[in-house]
C-alpha cells in the first residue's frame, strides 16, 4: 500500500509541474494584458505604456518569465497581483476561500446524501409510479441548462415570492455598524459547521454497530437534541452573540445557492447510486441475505447501499474540488464573491499572477482528491489492493 | 447534521406515526420556533454588554451622538469590486470604473468641468487663469491662485503645497500611467532636441496659496485647462507617511484618507458593498449651480466654507439652476456580479440606480420603463465607434479606395433597417451633442448620402475609376437590393493588384452586435467593389493587441473599434497627428501622414480659447472627411434607468449619468 502511495504521489508530482507550464502557457497565450485597456487612453504618453510593462516584467520573454515563474513558485512567491497591487495572490485567496468553503461545503454534503438517499430508494421501489417519476425529475435537474434554471430560480424566488434575497451573501443595511467584516463570521461559521458535522459524524460511526433500533434512534436523537442545546449556547454567549446577526444574515443568503445547486447536484449522485444499486441487487449474496429472512431494509442499507456506494464515494471526492474553485458560474449568478469569481475575474482581467495561483490552488486540490480516491478506493475494494500489489 | 436529518428522512416511511418521529417533530418545531424567535439586532446592542463591551459601546455612543445632516440612503449596483480605496493606486494602474465610481473625494484639482455643459470651472482655483508668460526661454509658466479656506476633512487647509508635494511624490517615486499623463516632467526646452519632452519644468508654491507651474511648451487648452490644471492633489499631511515608495503608497488602504468632499468611506465590505456617509463636520456641502447652453454660475455660501459667486462662459440664454447636495447620509454602492441579478434586484427596489458604464440593454431598459415606478433616460455616449484603413499599406493607403469604401457604405441602412434604430449614425469625429464642435460634413460621405445602393455603387466606381484604377469588367448594378457585379481584375493607379483575403477585423457579437453586424455588411460592400475582404468578428484583445503594437503597425488591413472621448474634444491630435503613429507607440492607428493636418494640430494644441480651438477643429475636420483615415460609424446612445423616488437635478447629459457623475450622490435627492 505505502509503496503504492509512493508511486501515485510521484505520478502526481509529475502531473502537477506539467499543469503548472501548461497552464502559465495557456494564459499567456491570451492576446492582450492585464495593461492592454491603457492603450486606449490617447492621452497617455506613448511610452508610458511600456514602463508600466517594464515594471511588472511583461516585457521580457515568455520563456524567461515561465522559468522566473516557475522557481518563484516552489520558493512560495506567488508576486503581486496586477490588477490589486500590491495585494498577493495569497491574500486574495485568503480573502474568497472563507466564503466559498462556507457555501460548497454545505452544498456538497447536503447533495450527496440527498443523491444518494434517492438513488438508493430508486433502486429498491423499480418500478414503480414513484420511481418513474423521481427518475425523470433526476434527469432533468441533471440535464438542465443551469445558467438558466439559476436564474429562474432567482426570478421565482427572489423576485416573484420575494422569499430570499436576490443575489449577494449579505443585506448591506444589516452590516452597517457590524463591529467585524464577514470574513470572521463566515470563519465563524465555518468552525461551527465543521464541529456539529464531526459531533454527528461521531455519533453516527458510534451506533452503526447498535443492533437495537430504538437505542441507536436515541443515541442519534441525544445528540442531535446536545447539538442544539450546544448551538443555541454557543450561538448566545461570548464573541459569538456578536455574530449571530450577522450569520443568520449570511446563512439565510445561503439558503437559496444550496437550494438550487442541491436540486441540480444532487441527480448525479442519485442516477449514479440507482444504477450501481440495481446492478449490486442482482448479486448471489443479496439473494442469500434474503434466503436467510434479513430485513428487506437491512438488506437495502446494509447489504446492498454499502457496496453500491464505492463508485458514488469516488465521484463525491472529485467532486469536493468545488469546495475550493466553487462553481464559476453559481457565484457569479449569486454574486457570491468566492474563488470561481476570483478566477474568473483573474482570467478575464489577465491577472496572470493571481488566476495562475487561484488555478494552482485548484489543481494542487484536484490532485490531492484524486489521490485520496485511488486510495480510498483501493482501501474500500480489495480487488485493486490485490492488483497493485501485483 | 445534515447526515442526520437524512438519515431520519430515510426512516420517514416506517417510522411514520411513532412516538420518536413525533418527539423529533416537536422538537424540530421548538428549534424553528427558537431561531425566528431568536434576538434580533437591536437585543444584540443591550446584550452586549453583559459580554463584550466595545461594540456596544460605540453602537450606542454614535446612536447618542448621531451625526447632523441629511438622512436616508442612495443605494447603487455595481458589477464588479473597486481595485482599491487608494486614489494614488487607482491613478497608477488600477484604472478601471468601478474603482472609480466608489473612490472618495480624496483629490482636488485647480480647474474642474460643470456638467451637463460640459462647462469649464475652477476647482480649488480662485480664478481660471488661461494665459502663460512666456519666458523667453523656451519656458512658459502659469501662477494661479488658489482660494483660501478650503480645507480636507481631517481640518488642514487645502493649499499650493499639497499640489507641489503630489507632483514630487509622482516624479520622485515614479508612479506610473495616468499620473504621467498630468504630471509628467519636462526634458530640455529645445523642440528640435533628441532627447526633448513635453511637460512641467517646476511646480512650486509660491506662497500657501499660489501656484506656479512652468511648461516647457506653450500649453492651449487641451494641455494646460483640460489636463495640466485638472491635475488631481492630494492631502499631503496624511499621505507622506506612506510615500517612502511606490510599493508602500500604494499599498495605503485609503479607506481613511482625508477628503475634500461631504461623505467619508464609512463600511468597505470587499466582494458585497462599499458605504459612504455624511461628514458631520463637512464645508462641502450646499451651493447654487445655474446652467447655461455654454456657461455656468456658481454661488455658494453655506457660511462654513469660503464664499464663491462665480460665472464661467456665457452665462446667457435659456438656463436652469440646482441645488447641491448631499440630500442623503448614507451612499451604498452593492455589487452584483450578474446583470440580470442587478436589474432584478432594481425591478424589486433594492436599488435606485444602476452604475452601468455601457448602460442597460435596449429592450431591457423598454421592459424596466414599463415598469411603475421606474424612469428611463437615453443620452448620447461620448464617443465613437469607427473603422480603420491601414493607410500604410495598399489598398487602404489610397484615398479614392477609401472615399469610395465610405461612400458604398450604407450606414444609415444597417443602423435603421437592420439594427432597428438602436445607434445613431456619426460622419465626424464630434459627437452630435458638442454641437459648436460639429463641423459641416463634407466630401463623399455628403455626396454619397441619401443615395440607394445602385447610386452608391455607381459613384463609388466613378470614384476608383477618376483616380485612375481599372479593372478587366467593371461589372454592373442590376439595382434595387440585389448585390452587384463586382468588378474583375481590379487593379491600382500603379497597376497594383489588390492583396487577396484582406481582413476586416471587429469585435464578435458577444462583445458588440452593432459592430459586428456593421462590419460584415461592410466587408460586403467592398466585395461587391471587387475587393477580397472578409469581416472577421473576433476578441476585442486580439483587435487592440494588433493594431495598438508597434512592431505590427503594418500586419493589418481594416478594423473597427471604438473611443470613449474627454470632456474637452482634442482627440483628432491623437488619433490622426503623424507624431502619433502607432509604429513610433502613439495612437494615429492608420498611420495618417498629412501635413496640413499636422500644421493645424500644432495651432490647435496652442489654442488659448475655446472659440479658436473649434474654429481649427473644424479645418482639420474637413481634411478628414476628405481623406478618410477612419470612417466614423455610429454613437451608441447610453441608456439608463432609475426608481422614481430618486430625483436628479438634471438627466439630460452628454454620457449619461453614470459616465459623467457616477450617479451623482452628491446631488440626489431620494425619498422613501
Amino acid at each position: 500500500m505505502l509503496e503504492y502511495i509512493i508511486r501515485r504521489t510521484f505520478q502526481m508530482t509529475i502531473v502537477f509541474f506539467l499543469f503548472l507550464i501548461f497552464s502559465y502557457l495557456l494564459f499567456n497565450a491570451i492576446p492582450g494584458n492585464a495593461f492592454s485597456n491603457l492603450l486606449l487612453n490617447p492621452n497617455l504618453p506613448p511610452d508610458a505604456y511600456e514602463k508600466v510593462l517594464a515594471t511588472y516584467g511583461l516585457d521580457k520573454p515568455l520563456l524567461e518569465r515561465l522559468q522566473l515563474y516557475i522557481v518563484n513558485f516552489f520558493k512560495g512567491d506567488f508576486g503581486y497581483s496586477y490588477k490589486q497591487f500590491p495585494k498577493t495572490p495569497i491574500e486574495l485567496i485568503a480573502e474568497r476561500l472563507p466564503r466559498t468553503l462556507m457555501l460548497f461545503s454545505i452544498v456538497n454534503i447536503v447533495a450527496f446524501y440527498t443523491g444518494f438517499f434517492i438513488g438508493k430508494v430508486l433502486a429498491w421501489r423499480r418500478g414503480s409510479k414513484s420511481e418513474t417519476w423521481i427518475t425523470i425529475t433526476s434527469v432533468f435537474s441533471y440535464t438542465v441548462f443551469y445558467p438558466w434554471f439559476a436564474l429562474m430560480m432567482l426570478w421565482v424566488f427572489g423576485y416573484k415570492l420575494g422569499w430570499f434575497p436576490i443575489g449577494k451573501f449579505l443585506y448591506p443595511e444589516k452590516w452597517y455598524d457590524a463591529p467585524f467584516d464577514s470574513d470572521v463570521v463566515f470563519s465563524a461559521m465555518i468552525k461551527f459547521t465543521i464541529v456539529v458535522t464531526l459531533i454527528q459524524f461521531v455519533a453516527y460511526v458510534l451506533t452503526r454497530g447498535i443492533e437495537s433500533l430504538s437505542s441507536r434512534r436515541n443515541i442519534r436523537l441525544g445528540s442531535l437534541l446536545l447539538i442544539t442545546a450546544g448551538s443555541y449556547v454557543y450561538w448566545n454567549t461570548g464573541q459569538a452573540l456578536e455574530k449571530k446577526v450577522y450569520a443568520a444574515d449570511i446563512a439565510y443568503h445561503m439558503i437559496l445557492p444550496v437550494m438550487v445547486v442541491t436540486i441540480v447536484a444532487f441527480a448525479g449522485t442519485a442516477l449514479l447510486t440507482r444504477t450501481t444499486m440495481m446492478e449490486v441487487l442482482k448479486e448471489d449474496y443479496i439473494l442469500t441475505a434474503r434466503a436467510k429472512g434479513i430485513s428487506q431494509k437491512r438488506i437495502r442499507d446494509r447489504h446492498a447501499a454499502r457496496t453500491a456506494l464505492l463508485p458514488v464515494v469516488t465521484s463525491f471526492i472529485f467532486t469536493i474540488v468545488t469546495i475550493i474553485d466553487g462553481s464559476v458560474l453559481t457565484e457569479q449568478i449569486f454574486s457570491w464573491p468566492g474563488m470561481g469569481q476570483l478566477l474568473l475575474q483573474s482570467v478575464l482581467e489577465e491577472d496572470l499572477p493571481v488566476a495562475m495561483a487561484t488555478f494552482s490552488f485548484v489543481g494542487v486540490f484536484a490532485l490531492i482528491a484524486h489521490l485520496v480516491a485511488d486510495i480510498s478506493y483501493s482501501y474500500l475494494d480489495p480487488r485493486i489492493r490485490i492488483k497493485s500489489q501485483g | 447534521m445534515w447526515i442526520f436529518c437524512i438519515q431520519k428522512g430515510e426512516k420517514l416511511s416506517n417510522f411514520k406515526g411513532s412516538k420518536s418521529w413525533r418527539l423529533i417533530l416537536l422538537f424540530s418545531v421548538f428549534a424553528l420556533v427558537v431561531v425566528a424567535c431568536g434576538d434580533t439586532a437591536e437585543e444584540v446592542v443591550e446584550e452586549t454588554p453583559e459580554t463584550t463591551a466595545a461594540p456596544a459601546t460605540t453602537a450606542a455612543e454614535a446612536a447618542e451622538e448621531a451625526p447632523s445632516g441629511p438622512d436616508g440612503v442612495y443605494k447603487m449596483a455595481i458589477f464588479s469590486d473597486p481595485q482599491t480605496q487608494n486614489y494614488w493606486n487607482y491613478l497608477d494602474t488600477e484604472t478601471d470604473v468601478w474603482t472609480q465610481y466608489v473612490m472618495s473625494g480624496q483629490a482636488v484639482s485647480l480647474f474642474s468641468i460643470s456638467y451637463p455643459n460640459y462647462q469649464l470651472v475652477t476647482g480649488v482655483a480662485a480664478e481660471l487663469v488661461e494665459t502663460s508668460v512666456d519666458n523667453g526661454d523656451g519656458t512658459w509658466t502659469y501662477t494661479v491662485p488658489m482660494v483660501e479656506g478650503y480645507e480636507w476633512s481631517n481640518g488642514d487647509a487645502i493649499t499650493a503645497n499639497d499640489m507641489v508635494w503630489t507632483f514630487n511624490t509622482v516624479n520622485d517615486l515614479g508612479l506610473l500611467s495616468n499620473w504621467e499623463t498630468y504630471y509628467r516632467k519636462a526634458v530640455g526646452t529645445d523642440p528640435e532636441a533628441e532627447d526633448y519632452q513635453q511637460g512641467i519644468v517646476s511646480l512650486v508654491a509660491l506662497d500657501d496659496y499660489t501656484v506656479e507651474i512652468t511648461l516647457n511648451f506653450d500649453a492651449g487648452l487641451s494641455a494646460w485647462q483640460y489636463r495640466i490644471a485638472q491635475s488631481p492633489f492630494l492631502n499631503e499631511t496624511y499621505w507622506s507617511q506612506f510615500a517612502s515608495d511606490r510599493e508602500t503608497l500604494l499599498a495605503a488602504s485609503g479607506a481613511d484618507a482625508p477628503v475634500a468632499s461631504a461623505f467619508v468611506y464609512d463600511k468597505v465590505e470587499q466582494g458585497a458593498f462599499y458605504t459612504w456617509s455624511y461628514d458631520a463636520d463637512t464645508m462641502w456641502f450646499g451651493g447654487e449651480t445655474t446652467i447655461y447652453k455654454s456657461g455656468t454660475t456658481t454661488v455658494w455660501d453655506n457660511g462654513v466654507a469660503p464664499a464663491i459667486n462665480q460665472s464661467f462662459g456665457d452665462t446667457t440664454g435659456d438656463s436652469f439652476t440646482y441645488s447641491s447636495g448631499p440630500f442623503v447620509g448614507t451612499v451604498e454602492f452593492t455589487l452584483y456580479s450578474d446583470q440580470d441579478a442587478a436589474y432584478l434586484a432594481f425591478q424589486n427596489g433594492e436599488v435606485d440606480f444602476v452604475l452601468n458604464p455601457l448602460g442597460v440593454k435596449r429592450n431591457l431598459w423598454e421592459e424596466l420603463g414599463r415598469e411603475p415606478g421606474v424612469e428611463t433616460i437615453a443620452n448620447l455616449g461620448n464617443g465613437m465607434r469607427y473603422m480603420a484603413f491601414n493607410t500604410r499599406v495598399f489598398p487602404g493607403s489610397d484615398k479614392a479606395f477609401r472615399q469610395a469604401v465610405a461612400c458604398i457604405s450604407d450606414k444609415e441602412f444597417v443602423l435603421n433597417n437592420v439594427l432597428q434604430g438602436v445607434a445613431v449614425n456619426m460622419d465626424g469625429q464630434m459627437p452630435e451633442a458638442l454641437t459648436a464642435w460639429v463641423a459641416p460634413v463634407t466630401g463623399v460621405l455628403a455626396d454619397c448620402a441619401g443615395l440607394s445602393a445602385e447610386e452608391r455603387w455607381n459613384k463609388s466606381v466613378e470614384i476608383l475609376q477618376a483616380a485612375g484604377w481599372t479593372a478587366t469588367d467593371w461589372g454592373s448594378h442590376p439595382g434595387g437590393a440585389d448585390r452587384a457585379v463586382a468588378p474583375t481584375g481590379i487593379k491600382g493607379p500603379n497597376g497594383t493588384t489588390p492583396p487577396s483575403d484582406m481582413l476586416l477585423y471587429a469585435p464578435g457579437a458577444g462583445y458588440d452586435p452593432l459592430r459586428s453586424t456593421m462590419s460584415l455588411f461592410i466587408a460586403d460592400w467592398m466585395q461587391q467593389l471587387g475587393f477580397d475582404v472578409t469581416a472577421r468578428p473576433t476578441g476585442f484583445s486580439v483587435i487592440v493587441d494588433q493594431v495598438f503594437t508597434p512592431e505590427n503597425c503594418e500586419d493589418w488591413y481594416f478594423y473597427m473599434l471604438g473611443w470613449g472621448l474627454t470632456a474637452f474634444p482634442d482627440h483628432p491630435e491623437a488619433f490622426f497627428a503623424s507624431y502619433n503613429d502607432t509604429c513610433e507607440g502613439g495612437y494615429n492607428t492608420p498611420g495618417f501622414n498629412n501635413a496640413e493636418f499636422d500644421a493645424l494640430v500644432g495651432e490647435f494644441n496652442k489654442a488659448k480659447t475655446v472659440a479658436d480651438a473649434i474654429a481649427i477643429s473644424q479645418q482639420m475636420e474637413a481634411i478628414l472627411f476628405e481623406e478618410l483615415p477612419y470612417l466614423v460609424l455610429f454613437n451608441v446612445p447610453t441608456l439608463e434607468v432609475y426608481r422614481g423616488n430618486v430625483e436628479f437635478p438634471f438627466t439630460d447629459v452628454l454620457d449619461g449619468l453614470t459616465g459623467t457623475g457616477g450617479g451623482y450622490p452628491s446631488l440626489v435627492k431620494v425619498s422613501s
